[in-house]
C-alpha cells in the first residue's frame, strides 16, 4: 500500500518522471494493455473493477479479454500518444495486485517476399 | 505380329521347352519383357555375324527362332528373339544356350532405365534451391532424403506455422491440419471478423489509404503469402515432380494465424502459441493435434515481454521446440528483438548462399544458429500465391516467388527439427538445441567476431546423424543437464559406419553423415 501510494505521489507531482518513455518501446502500439494480476480475478471485466483500474491508470480502460498465460487485456484510449500511453503502463505496473503490465506490442514478419 | 505357320509351329515348340524350362512359370503380365539376346561364342573371334551354322545349333539349343540383329562391340552377337519374353524366361533361354560348348557366355538383353535421379532433383525447380544442397552455403539434405528421412508417405512431425495462415497450396495441402484463426482485430484479421477457426489467409495487402489511416502501417503493399511461404520451405513434397522441395516431406502443417494487416499483437500470439502446443486457452479453443516444433518468423523491437516469456516457458515445458526469427535490422543485436531475446527459444539468424552471414540479420549472443535466409539474386524460392491482394484460386493460383529475411532461416530451421524429432522424437527442445548447435558448421565470416552468429550454420545431414547417436542423460548413468553432446553410443544408427570411421579419426561425431559430402 505504501508503495501505490509512493507511486501515485511520484506520479502526480513528477508526471515526467511516469511517463518517461521505455527506450525500448516500440514505435507504435495498439492501444492495448496486458495485465497479470498477482491473484485470478473473479470477473476481470466487472464494472467496477475496471473503473478503478481506469482511475489508476489516468485513462479509461475497457476489458477485452482473458490470454492463455493467465493475463487480461484491455484496451485503452486510442488516441493517446506514445509517451501517455507509456505512462498508463507504467502506473498499472505499479498496482500492489499487478505482477506486470505490458503493452500488447504490434509485432511484424521477419521478412518476405 | 503376324508370324508364319512354319514360325508359329516353331514357337509352339519353343513355348513348350519355354513351359518345361521355367516348370510352368511362365508370366505373361510380367513388368520387365526382353526380345533379344546376348550371346558370345568362342570361335567368333573375327567379331563376324552369325553364320547360319551356328544360328541353327543355337536354335536348337533354345527352341526359339533367332535373328541375328549385328555384332556388339564387345565381338558378342545381338540375337532377336520372335517376340518378347518375360526377363526371367529370357534368363533361362540363356542358360540353355550356355549349354552349347561353344558359347563363352549367353544373357538377356535386358531392358534398362535412367537411374532414379538424387533425391529432390526430380522437381523442376530443385536446381535453383541452393540452400537445400549439398554445397557450402547449403544445408546438405538430399543426404538426409537419401537414407529415407523425411521423404514416405505416412504424415510426420506437426510443426506450427504461427504466421499469416495458409493457402492450400498443392505442395503440402495434403498435409494441413485444422488450424486456428487468433486474430482478435477485425481490421488485421481482413475476414470479415475476429477470431474463428478457418486459418486460411484471405490476404493481407494493405492500400495506400490504409497505411495512412492506420499507425501500425507504414506503406502499401501486396499480400505477402508469409505463411504459405514458410510451409513450402517447411514441408513441400520433393517427390511430386512439381515445383519445388521442401525439408521434410512428411511433415504436417498446423496453421496458426497471427499476422494480417499491418501485421500482429503479442496477445494474439501468446494464446496462439498455447493452441498450438494443445494446451487449454482461456476461450476454450482446444487443438487435438498439438505440434512438436512451433514457428514464429516474427518479432517486435524491445526487449522480451513476460508474456511472450509466459508462453514459451508454457509450451516447452510441453516439449514443444519454439525457433524464432533473429530479426532483419543489419546486424542489430538481436537483444532488442523480441521473442528472439526471450529465453528457452532457439533464435535463428540468417545466411546467404557463401556460407556468411547476410546483411540484413541481426546478430549477438542470442543467435542460437544460423540458416540459409537468402540475399539479393540467391533468394530463397518457396510456395506463394498469384493474388495481389485477395488469395487467387484455381488453375495458376499455386505459384513459386523467392524471397529473403530471417523467416524463411527460422524456417529452414523448423525444418531440420522436424527431420531430428522423427528420427528421435523424445528429445526435449534442450537436446533439440544441443543437437543443432554440436553438428552446426563454423561460419568463416569475420563479422560473427565482433558480432555473434550463433553455433554455426545448420547442417542437417550432420543434425540427423548426432541426433541419431544422442545419448540421452539417463542412459550414460545419470549424466546431469539437459542435453549434452551427442554421440555414437546407438548402434543401430544409421550412421554407425560413419560414427566408426569417425572414432577412428578420434574426431567427434559432429560432422555429416550417410557416408558422403
Amino acid at each position: 500500500m505504501l508503495r501505490l501510494f509512493t507511486a501515485l505521489l511520484l506520479c502526480a507531482s513528477t508526471l515526467g518522471a511516469c511517463a518517461a518513455p521505455d527506450p525500448a518501446a516500440p514505435a507504435t502500439s495498439p492501444h492495448q494493455i496486458i495485465i497479470q494480476f498477482r491473484s485470478p480475478l473473479d470477473d476481470p471485466a466487472d464494472p467496477a473493477f475496471v473503473q478503478q483500474l481506469s482511475v489508476t491508470a489516468g485513462a479509461e480502460l475497457q476489458f477485452l479479454h482473458t490470454l492463455a498465460t493467465g493475463a487480461q487485456l484491455y484496451s485503452v484510449d486510442s488516441t493517446l500518444d506514445r509517451n501517455a500511453f507509456s505512462s498508463v503502463v507504467q502506473r498499472l505496473s505499479l498496482r500492489h495486485d499487478v505482477l506486470y503490465a505490458e503493452a500488447n506490442r504490434r509485432v511484424q514478419p521477419a521478412g518476405g517476399n | 505380329m503376324k508370324l508364319s505357320p512354319a514360325v508359329q509351329r516353331r514357337l509352339l515348340s519353343a513355348a513348350t521347352v519355354l513351359l518345361i524350362l521355367t516348370v510352368g512359370s511362365v508370366r505373361a503380365d510380367a513388368a520387365e519383357h526382353v526380345d533379344q539376346l546376348i550371346v558370345k561364342l568362342r570361335d567368333n573371334t573375327a567379331g563376324q555375324r552369325l553364320d547360319t551354322d551356328h544360328r541353327q545349333a543355337l536354335e536348337a539349343r533354345s527352341g526359339w527362332p533367332l535373328t541375328s540383329v549385328r555384332v556388339l562391340a564387345t565381338g558378342a552377337q545381338l540375337l532377336q528373339l520372335p517376340q518378347a519374353v518375360t526377363q526371367e524366361d529370357a534368363e533361362l533361354l540363356a542358360a540353355a544356350l550356355r549349354t552349347d560348348p561353344n558359347v563363352e557366355y549367353a544373357e538377356a538383353d535386358r531392358h534398362v532405365y535412367p537411374t532414379a535421379g538424387a533425391p529432390g532433383s526430380t522437381e523442376p525447380l530443385f536446381s535453383q534451391q541452393w540452400y537445400l544442397q549439398a554445397v557450402p552455403g547449403g544445408m546438405y539434405l538430399p543426404d538426409v532424403w537419401a537414407a529415407g528421412i523425411g521423404t514416405g508417405a505416412t504424415p510426420g512431425v506437426i510443426v506450427a506455422v504461427v504466421d499469416s495462415g495458409y493457402r492450400p497450396h498443392v505442395e503440402f495441402a495434403a498435409r494441413i491440419l485444422p488450424g486456428y484463426d487468433f486474430i482478435s482485430n477485425p481490421f488485421t484479421a481482413n475476414d470479415g471478423g475476429g477470431r474463428d477457426a478457418d486459418a486460411s489467409d484471405p490476404g493481407d495487402w494493405v492500400t495506400q489509404n490504409e497505411a495512412d489511416a492506420h499507425p501500425n502501417c507504414t506503406v502499401q503493399y501486396t499480400s505477402s503469402w508469409h505463411g504459405t511461404s514458410l510451409a513450402g520451405v517447411i514441408a513441400a513434397s520433393g517427390d511430386n515432380s512439381v515445383g519445388i522441395a521442401g525439408i521434410n516431406w512428411q511433415a504436417q502443417i498446423l496453421p496458426v494465424r497471427v499476422l494480417g494487416k499491418c501485421g500482429g499483437s503479442t496477445a494474439d500470439i501468446a494464446d496462439a502459441m498455447y493452441w498450438a502446443a494443445g494446451l487449454t486457452t482461456a476461450s476454450g479453443a482446444r487443438n487435438f493435434n498439438p505440434a512438436r516444433i512451433i514457428n514464429l518468423s516474427l518479432g517486435s523491437s524491445g526487449s522480451c515481454t513476460q508474456t511472450e516469456q509466459s508462453a514459451i516457458n508454457a509450451v516447452t515445458a510441453a516439449g514443444v521446440v519454439v525457433v524464432v526469427a533473429a530479426g532483419n535490422d543489419n546486424h542489430g543485436d538481436v537483444a532488442n528483438f523480441s521473442p528472439a531475446n526471450c529465453n528457452g527459444v532457439i533464435t535463428v539468424a540468417a545466411t546467404n548462399r557463401n556460407g556468411t552471414m547476410t546483411g540484413y540479420t541481426n546478430l549477438g549472443s542470442k543467435v542460437a544458429i544460423s540458416a540459409p535466409g537468402g540475399e539479393q539474386f540467391n533468394n530463397i524460392f518457396t510456395t506463394s500465391n498469384s493474388g495481389t491482394t485477395t488469395p487467387a484460386t484455381g488453375p495458376g493460383a499455386d505459384n513459386y516467388q523467392a524471397g529473403a529475411g530471417t523467416s524463411f532461416s527460422t524456417a529452414a530451421i523448423s525444418g531440420v527439427v522436424s527431420l531430428i524429432l522423427s528420427v528421435r522424437p523424445e528429445l526435449t527442445p534442450a537436446q533439440v538445441l544441443s543437437v543443432l548447435q554440436s553438428s552446426a558448421d563454423p561460419i568463416a565470416d569475420s563479422v560473427c567476431t565482433p558480432h555473434q552468429c550463433g553455433a554455426g550454420i545448420v547442417n542437417a545431414t550432420a543434425a540427423v546423424s548426432t541426433a541419431q547417436g544422442f545419448v540421452l542423460p539417463s542412459s550414460v548413468g545419470g549424466g546431469g543437464g539437459g542435453g549434452g553432446g551427442g554421440g555414437c553410443a546407438d548402434p543401430l544408427a544409421l550412421l554407425t559406419l560413419f560414427c566408426s570411421t569417425l572414432a577412428l579419426r578420434g574426431m567427434p561425431s559432429k560432422r555429416s553423415g550417410f557416408g558422403k559430402r
